[in-house]
């Protein structure tokens, strides 16, 4: 018990005594509560665990405890602000059910599938896995092993697992929960830019004079980011806030222009408003002859589905990315087919209300900061869309500047840190490199000291497809990290679930806490988390922030940092390399994977010593040499003098969080324009330096109808999403008692009108049923979201209600990342 | 009274970590300053207010020489004590929390 | 009193609820008693009366302590005062943080009143004054404070209606605004769903009954817009004005080179 708990526990007898005995204690009795937990805290920066805002917290430890958080009052992102998640962080590592010791499953006192979990010690949990990944590798080799992650990895994480992986077992079936997530943003940024993450930053908020949400709840979602807007909307004079969205959510409430449109049919208006700017005489000439390029994207893709699907057969060109030439007189012929009665016919929308939008971008004094998430990139044509908004700032020139901003906001804490620049993707290398390409594989390879050929050429499979590999047998030996993807990945009945089960395959999930993706595994690894070791994370600003370790983990719990180089001096490279790469370094026979990834002289440059004095640093310790700091500045190799030039280790230990590229001790604040980004030489201007020609481009992509619409037999639209008070999957707002409190359930939102129709009153059990499950709800049809008629929406953070039952595994073909947003459902009475 | 079935149970061999108790003690008013320095004297002993008329609040905790149930017991053989009433009892689980 | 090896928090309520208990057992009988009557004046502010109660004074006079609505409530919100709830014995009542009431829209408890202490016009629930919730809080409020929380607002079952958030400038940060929970109780049913939501270790919006939760203005006095309002036009007849010279006569050109804002308010000066 901590001294403090204990103080209060004994204050609380002191005047429970004096109260019984009718005495009247001194006032100072009283306030010992109180008082208690000022003294011997030790303060420390750390940031919050959840969305990509990136806040900067205040940790307070007393006696290896995390007692208490604040916001940091001088973080330039919160300014001592937070949401009530980032209010009770202090409890995300004190849930009743952590886990302790590692946990297989077993009968008569060997694995088996369908054992009962049983602990075991590490290094038990580690001879049945090395087992069963050798067995695979050997049976049908690199392609049977895979990863999963996550976009809240830290970075070192995110960067030795990819080595692992990559490098390692040679397998490029490593993907991040990133994918479900901000895949399609990435598409659309190297597509248009060729270049991943945002130009703009959070200091674009108080720049704008017109905010357009495309497909994000912020107010919900971004709440710290939402009172920065609403306060510009308040202090500006003519600011102008316009919404999108397909149900009327908690941020209408600060619309100027609140927008509710037909699922799918933002293509449409973004299209009409890039034909508006062309009609109006808006377009910035002088800006799109100089920096932009035009291109037209082949059409009819498919939806990301299997290859015997009907839907997915009936495509003419499925997953193609591919580019037929254009130019501005092309492009200006090609979207006049958007007017605003187009436009208005597709998307339901009124067409003076369209006009009014489109009047936003097309005024060239008004400087506009459009803003996005999982409306816009959990799209069966995410990727286009991402790059259809990239256009209409192209052709007025709104971009690269304070206030004029396209802006796509991060889900995760490290999607943009982790997954996306550390390149954690089946098809990704550090920096924004591929492993198609022969140069970026020759690039990494060098920096890891590698024979060539190490890395696999072909793409891995992405997180959809890792299901489906599982459940069809070819994907056997399986490791998923800090993420609840049972929960979170679509057709949990059809393909998540089958493919955990499957007989042929092994399945271990690292987590601290019980997820029912844990527990639909043969083996647990406990892990620990957040402040129980030393991290760092990467905002939706390309800002980098990083913490020490405040406090140890729980019983055996490790970090997963530690999981993979422990579990990697499991394997002697001859067991998983092939001799003739082994030839071309004879130097690595006989070493293990250990030794040739991470003891390899750059890792372990830096002694323990260097760990700051009075922390734990438990990788450090177990390995010998300062972990942390050895794998970030190999990885600072990657992007140093590429654009994404992160600052040294030490400096990041110093500074709270720094947006790259940081260069000669300075932050970027905007990327692509003189003055503000390093890598624009003087006289240039504007330059998109991701491209070779230095142009951005504008990519001509049509409006195509979803996957799954709503028929006779499933007769609305259900979307998923999250709500404020619970963090993607609940495992760690759930375990904090009064965010439960808070927000017990989910439930499903609905127009009145359809729940009388269907004989439903407010309150009412219900099932959702749609072609692939069903899932027992209550109605709602007040409160925070107004759906408008055929629509439902329903929260997935219930492990209870289990939302991804009923979800189509559709996805963007170019980014592979699932549309949650649409799929066809009806509700009937429970 | 609670105090009697306390001290048994402690005595019986549960576990003594982590008990804290919230004990109002009845004194002789002329037996104040004995009294008090003799519990004082008593590990895991805490007296946090006292009338004159003797009336005296009282906290008692396990320590490693007594669990607060012996404490109790020897509490209530003090001459000069006249009633000990157990108000409130606090005991702390193995993880700490409470 | 918690047992040994059992695991509770205790709070203040339990605790003089403990000590009575252990007092009584040490023999002070009167002074236990003393201390309920005492705890019966503090709890009364926190025990609510189900939906369409009478005035307290007529409801007790009606209320038979038959339990029927408490029998008939589908979410055990409403349970019979016992000794200590500051309430008659056996009057139903509920107490907000602990089970809040969900607002059926068949409102089944007035339904089963036997004796009309609930009234049976209220059909619509909307229409329900079981209270008033006020933010009491405004120190610990985290929204006050400028954080994000607004779960009360979110959990409002008549959300922008019953409780709004009204938005100021955060002049701390000088880029954040603040969202402050606002309760319109023309709107407000003190269903008390906030008041159980509320996520600080003592709620800061509490339900509290009408009658507590708003200030009342002496009747020797009228807000003159209201009653001109309700009335359709000044409540004098026949009152003549004259022009003022120089002002709107044409005689003389009146002020009017401050700036307007959109809004059509005026712009700051600034020189």
């Amino acid at each position: 018990m901590s001294v403090t708990r204990r103080d209060f526990i004994k204050t609380n007898a002191i005047m429970a005594t004096a109260a019984a005995a009718g005495i009247t204690l001194p006032a100072r009795l009283h306030e010992a509560e109180a008082a208690a937990p000022a003294g011997g805290i030790r303060w420390d920066k750390g940031v919050c665990r959840f969305c990509g805002t990136g806040c900067g917290v205040l940790v307070g430890v007393k006696d290896g405890r995390v007692v208490a958080t604040q916001g940091d009052p001088d973080a330039p992102v919160n300014k001592g602000l937070n949401c009530i998640k980032g209010y009770f962080l202090s409890k995300i590592m004190y849930g009743q059910d952590r886990l302790t010791q590692p946990l297989l499953r077993k009968k008569g006192g060997v694995y088996d599938k369908n054992g009962d979990f049983t602990p075991v010690s590490w290094d038990e949990a580690f001879d049945v896995m090395a087992t069963k990944f050798k067995e695979a590798l050997k049976k049908k080799g690199p392609t049977s092993v895979g990863m999963f992650g996550s976009g809240q990895w830290t970075i070192w994480e995110g960067y030795a697992a990819a080595k692992f992986m990559k490098a390692g077992l040679r397998s490029n079936n490593l993907d991040p929960n990133a994918r479900h997530c901000m895949a399609s943003a990435v598409v659309g940024f190297m597509r248009t830019f060729g270049i991943d993450e945002p130009m703009g930053c959070y200091d674009d908020l108080e720049h704008a004079d017109a905010f357009v949400l495309w497909g994000a709840n912020m107010s919900e979602m971004h709440p710290i980011l939402w009172s920065r807007l609403t306060d510009r909307r308040l202090t500006h004079e003519g600011c102008q806030v316009a919404v999108l969205s397909t149900y009327e959510h908690r941020s209408f409430e600060l619309a100027d222009l609140p927008i509710i449109f037909s699922p799918q049919s933002d293509l449409a208006i973004v299209n009409f408003i890039a034909n508006y700017i062309i009609q109006n005489n808006a377009v910035n000439q002088d800006f799109v002859s100089k920096h932009v390029g035009f291109k037209k994207a082949i059409t009819d893709i498919g939806y990301g589905l299997r290859p015997d699907h009907p839907t997915q057969k009936a495509a003419k060109n499925p997953d193609s990315g591919e580019f037929e030439p254009l130019d501005f007189e092309g492009f200006k012929a090609w979207v006049s087919e958007y007017t605003v009665e187009k436009a208005s016919q597709i998307s339901g929308v009124p067409a003076d209300k369209l006009i009014a939008l489109a009047k936003i971008y097309a005024d060239p004094k008004k400087k506009v900061m459009s803003l996005w998430t999982m409306g816009v990139n959990q799209h069966t044509r995410g990727s286009w869309m991402n790059s259809n908004i990239y256009n209409i700032h192209l052709l007025t020139g709104k971009i690269s500047e304070p206030g004029n901003s396209p802006f796509s906001l991060t889900g995760q804490p490290s999607a943009c840190g982790t997954a996306r620049e550390v390149g954690t993707f089946a098809h990704r290398l550090p920096s924004d490199m591929v492993v198609t390409n022969p140069k970026h594989r020759e690039i990494t390879e060098k920096i890891w000291q590698l024979p060539e050929g190490t890395i696999p050429d072909k793409p891995g499979f992405h997180a959809v497809l890792q299901h489906r590999m599982l459940k069809d047998g070819k994907l056997n030996a399986y490791w998923v990290q800090c993420t609840n993807n049972m929960q979170a990945a679509p057709n949990m009945n059809e393909e998540g679930y089958p493919g955990y089960r499957n007989p042929e395959n092994f399945i271990v999930v690292s987590d601290p806490y019980p997820t029912i993706t844990a527990l639909a595994a043969d083996l647990i690894l406990p892990t620990a988390m957040w402040m129980e070791k030393e991290g760092a994370y990467g905002n939706a600003e390309r800002r980098t922030q990083f913490w020490r370790q405040q406090v140890k983990a729980p019983g055996e719990a490790r970090s997963d940092l530690w999981q993979v180089m422990e579990f990697s001096k499991r394997f002697k490279v001859e067991e998983v390399w092939p001799e003739e790469l082994i030839a071309k370094k004879p130097e690595l026979k006989g070493k293990t994977l250990f030794e040739i990834l991470y003891a390899n002289g750059q890792v372990n440059k830096f002694p323990t010593t260097e760990t700051q004095k009075g922390f734990e640093n438990d990788e450090s310790t177990a390995f010998g040499f300062y972990v942390q700091k050895g794998l970030f500045e190999e990885y600072g190799q990657f992007n140093r003098g590429h654009a994404h030039d992160l600052a040294s280790f030490d400096t990041y230990h110093q500074a709270r969080g720094l947006r790259w590229p940081v260069i000669d001790g300075k932050e970027t604040l905007w990327r692509f324009r003189e003055g503000y980004d390093p890598y624009v030489k003087a006289g240039e201007g504007v330059k998109f330096y991701g491209k070779p020609d230095g142009k951005a481009l504008i990519i001509a992509a049509p409006y195509e109808p979803p996957a799954e619409s709503p028929d006779k037999e499933y007769d609305m639209w259900l979307v998923t999403g999250r709500v404020l008070e619970h963090w993607h999957s609940g495992s760690m707002t759930r375990r904090v008692p009064e965010l439960h409190k808070a927000y017990p359930s989910a439930q499903v939102f609905m127009h009145p009108e359809d729940a009388k129709a269907r004989g439903l009153r407010r309150g009412q059990e219900v099932k959702l049923q749609t072609r692939r499950g069903e899932v027992v709800t209550r109605v709602e049809t007040s409160g925070r979201n107004k759906p408008p008629q055929g629509v439902v929406y329903m929260p997935w953070f219930d492990e209870g209600q289990l939302t991804n039952k009923l979800t189509l595994d559709a996805t963007c073909p170019l980014s592979k990342e699932t549309d949650f947003k649409k799929c066809a459902v009806r509700v009937v009475k429970a | 009274m609670r105090v009697k079935k306390f001290i048994d149970e402690e005595e019986g061999g549960t576990t003594g970590e982590g008990n804290l108790c919230g004990v109002f003690v009845q004194v002789r008013p002329d037996r104040m300053e004995p009294v008090r320095r003799e519990l004082t004297a008593l590990p895991g002993v805490e007296i946090h207010h006292a009338e004159p008329d003797g009336r005296l609040v009282v906290t008692v905790e396990d320590t490693d020489q007594a669990s607060a149930g012996e404490t109790l017991h020897v509490m209530q053989g003090l001459a000069g004590v006249a009633a000990i009433s157990l108000v409130y009892h606090h005991h702390a689980g193995v993880t700490g929390e409470a | 009193m918690t047992g040994p090896g059992e695991k509770k928090t205790v709070d203040r309520r339990e605790m003089l609820a403990g000590g009575v208990r252990a007092v009584c057992g040490a023999g002070f009988f009167a002074l236990g008693l003393g201390m309920l009557g005492r705890q019966a004046e503090t709890r009364a502010a926190q025990s609510l009366r189900p939906p369409g109660a009478l005035a307290e004074a007529d409801f007790l006079a009606a209320c038979s302590r038959c339990g029927l609505c408490v029998r008939d409530c589908p979410w055990d919100t409403l349970r019979l005062a016992g000794i200590g709830d500051g309430a008659a014995l056996g009057t139903p009542l509920f107490t907000a943080r602990a089970v809040p009431c969900e607002m059926c829209q068949d409102i089944p408890c007035v339904v089963a009143c036997p004796t009309g202490a609930l009234d049976h016009r209220l059909t619509d629930i909307k229409q329900a004054k079981m209270g008033i919730a006020v933010l009491v809080g405004q120190e610990t409020c985290l929204n006050f404070l400028g954080l994000r929380c607004d779960v009360c607002y979110r959990v409002c079952p008549l959300i922008d209606e019953a409780i709004t958030l009204e938005r100021s400038h955060n002049e701390r940060t000088g880029k954040h605004a603040r969202f402050i929970p606002t309760v319109h109780s023309d709107k407000c049913t003190g269903c008390g769903k906030c008041e159980k939501a509320c996520v600080l270790e003592e709620a800061a919006i509490k339900v509290l009954p009408a009658e507590l939760a708003l200030g009342r203005l002496g009747g020797h006095y009228r807000l003159g817009w209201e009653e001109k309002r309700k009335h359709g036009e000044s409540l004098l007849k026949d009152i003549i004005d004259l022009p003022d010279r120089g002002y709107g006569d044409g005689t003389a050109t009146p002020y009017g080179g401050a700036e307007r804002g959109a809004n059509g308010a005026f712009k700051e000066f600034k020189p």
